[in-house]
């Protein structure tokens, strides 16, 4: 009854219908264990206050059969859906990657190759627990809806299958692990997961420091900050608000501002004491006023990089580096990301050399702070000038040898830089306007993060032209990884 | 045409040019073998637009009949939008095509806001056959390409069931075949 349409050529050796394996048949319950419980919960409490209270106020009103035939018919209904659910999903450990196939009405295949998990966890929810029933929870690297759940099956059982796992998903990739930092998942031996939190005082820094942001700095970078602007302006007419007693405009000012100013404390709590070290094939960043955090990114999982420069950085010369890192969850906070929270022009090349070697000076200094066509740099043509009258000269990309260096912003200067072997698609986007200008929108889509490296408003031949020789460039440094 | 028909020299360190590549263009075929979706698809978004459309234009006009006569330029409204979208389907889903080269998959469409995205099988995390159960009576489904990035993936909708569940089993193997670190 759920066979789906397996007509399919399947690579050879794997039988389709082979290895698929059931759920623990309570799994439907567990999973819509709330409404299951609710139902038996009430009719439950009904009969005992029934019982208990002699049934002075009886709610059915004397059609006590309709009401328990109702309740059955529910459960039945509940039972039923529960059995089709169990029916119809099934799992196998395919010979290279782990296959789910789900639904009734919305039937779904996913499939995760092995390779691609980065940890493997054991998950118990209450109800499971007192069926002693647990789940698998697989999580492949970044993406949408990365998390592929195995839920509910024995423990002995889920504990096979996550050993089996971690076992096909072990990758020599990941020996690159330093000694001492443990993984915040815990689970995977080399577990992939790109970057290590840890608590506390940390592992002591070795390699040498690369740099060291002074406090004051970061204290003065966050008075040139735009929004500081609104603080300056509105922290005196909250004042006077609240001399002159004008109720409404607290109101809405004073979450404002404590929003705003919050968010800049915080950040400077966050990256007091900054400190970035370079040790072998990772860099090792240190922060924190109150707590310290120790974070290690493993070079080669930065995904694409950043510096920006905010407009009133100009003045002192400042820029910021952020990265992408493959694997790194949303839940640490923004921080991992974080390489340089402000530091001046040669500090942030310093750190973009460490990231990504092999960028001529010249052409870093054209990408931070030029414009035009020099320095090999494909441009946005000048008619796109209506729509985008002050970056369109800075617009554009160049290409090195390992990667495509992405410049934007006038006002707020951008440069990104994705390597070659990193950019996992490719997408062309025209919109109505643009089409009728004549250019183009490409995004070298990168791994979830701050880093979003798109160029902006080419010329359409050139758009493609970037596209179609990206499509090569980054096929070939593909292979090399 | 091309703003920069010969991109100048680099200062610095350039990778061996590019002269070959697929040929991707928005709006021309450029060679690729570019294949549409099935015609059912219109049919299909027809049906699942009229369906969204019933109740609020049969409810409008209940409305008008029973309450108050002015309901009817909310039913005058509400099929005027009806036949937009109808017309708007009628024209996407001949502009939805996709092609299956050597190393990627490459998926175009849109006619206003044109998009081509280009997804190389060695950077698949996973692929999704999807059928909803108005898709399954017209013996459709769409193959949703899935990488690291949410953002990045693509969609082939309105693919004939027996071509989606072949293509999921040939991009799973292409993927396998030529899949490389993140």
């Amino acid at each position: 009854m759920s066979e789906g349409p397996d007509a399919a050529p399947d690579p050879p050796g794997v039988d389709p219908d082979e290895g698929w394996q059931h759920f623990h048949p309570l799994s439907p319950l567990l999973r819509g264990g709330v409404a299951f419980v609710a139902v038996v919960g009430y009719v439950g409490s009904q009969q005992l206050d029934r019982i208990v209270g002699g049934g002075a106020d009886d709610p059915t009103e004397g059609h006590r059969l309709l009401a328990v035939g109702i309740v059955a018919l529910v459960l039945l209904a509940i039972i039923a859906g529960s059995w089709v659910t169990w029916r119809v999903s099934r799992f196998r450990l395919g010979p290279a990657m782990l296959e789910l196939r789900t639904g009734v009405l919305f039937r779904q295949h996913r499939q995760v190759h092995f390779d691609r998990i980065q940890a493997v966890d054991l998950g118990r929810p209450v109800l499971a627990r007192l069926t002693g029933l647990s789940e698998v929870v697989v999580q492949s690297a970044g993406g949408r809806d990365s998390t592929l759940r195995l839920s509910f099956l024995t423990d002995a059982r889920a504990r096979e299958v996550r050993e089996q796992l971690m076992a096909l998903a072990g990758r020599t990739d990941e020996a690159t692990w330093a000694p001492g930092v443990p993984s915040s998942h815990g689970s995977v031996p080399g577990d992939p997961a790109a970057t290590s939190v840890t608590a506390g005082p940390g592992p002591v820094p070795t390699g040498h420091e690369v740099l060291r942001v002074p406090n004051a700095r970061l204290v003065q970078s966050t008075l040139y900050h735009g929004s500081f602007g609104f603080l300056v302006l509105a922290v005196p007419v909250l004042v006077g608000g609240l001399l002159l007693g004008v109720g409404e405009l607290v109101g809405w000012l004073v979450p404002m501002v404590l929003g705003i100013g919050g968010r800049h404390l915080g950040s400077l709590v966050r990256n007091a004491n900054f400190t970035l070290h370079h040790q072998g094939d990772r860099l090792l960043v240190r922060h924190g006023l109150t707590d310290l955090r120790s974070t290690s990114v493993p070079l080669h999982r930065i995904q694409a990089a950043e510096l920006v420069q905010p407009v009133l950085w100009r003045f002192p010369g400042w820029w910021q580096v952020r990265v992408n890192v493959a694997g790194a969850g949303s839940e640490d906070g923004p921080t991992e990301s974080l390489l340089l929270p402000v530091g001046t022009r040669e500090e942030a090349l310093a750190v973009l050399g460490l990231v990504r070697p092999g960028i001529p000076a010249p052409l870093a200094v054209a990408a931070l702070e030029g414009e035009g066509p020099d320095h090999g740099f494909t441009v946005a043509p000048s008619r796109v000038r209506p729509v985008d009258p002050l970056s369109w000269r800075r617009r554009g990309y160049a290409v090195t040898q390992d990667c495509v260096l992405v410049r934007a912003g006038a006002l707020r200067r951008r440069l990104q830089v994705v390597p070659h072997a990193r950019v996992q698609s490719l997408t062309l986007d025209q919109g109505p306007l643009q089409r009728r200008l004549g250019v183009a929108t490409v995004d070298l889509v990168s791994t979830p993060g701050p880093v979003r490296a798109r160029v902006h408003h080419l010329g359409t031949p050139d758009a493609q032209r970037l596209v179609r020789e990206q499509i090569v460039r980054s096929g070939r440094a593909r292979q090399r990884v | 045409m091309s703003e920069n028909p010969v991109p100048p020299p680099l200062s610095g360190q350039v990778g061996p040019p590019v002269t070959e590549g697929p040929d991707v263009r928005l709006d021309e075929d450029g060679g690729l073998p570019w294949r549409p979706v099935s015609p059912r698809l219109a049919a299909l978004r027809t049906v699942a637009v009229s369906l969204w459309f019933a109740l609020p234009v049969v409810a409008a006009a209940a409305l008008a009949v029973l309450v108050w006569s002015w309901f009817w330029v909310a039913v005058v409204v509400l099929v005027l939008l009806l036949g937009w979208l109808l017309w708007v389907v009628r024209r996407q889903v001949p502009a939805i095509s996709w092609a299956e080269l050597d190393e990627e998959l490459v998926i175009r469409r849109g006619l206003a806001f044109r998009s081509l995205v280009s997804v190389p099988y060695g950077r698949l995390q996973y692929v999704d056959v999807q059928s909803g159960p108005l898709a399954r009576r017209f013996g459709l489904a769409e193959v949703e390409l899935h990488t690291a990035s949410p953002s990045s993936g693509g969609a082939i909708p309105g693919l004939p069931l027996a071509e989606a569940e072949a293509l999921r089993t040939r991009l799973a193997a292409r993927g396998e075949s030529q899949r490389a670190g993140l």
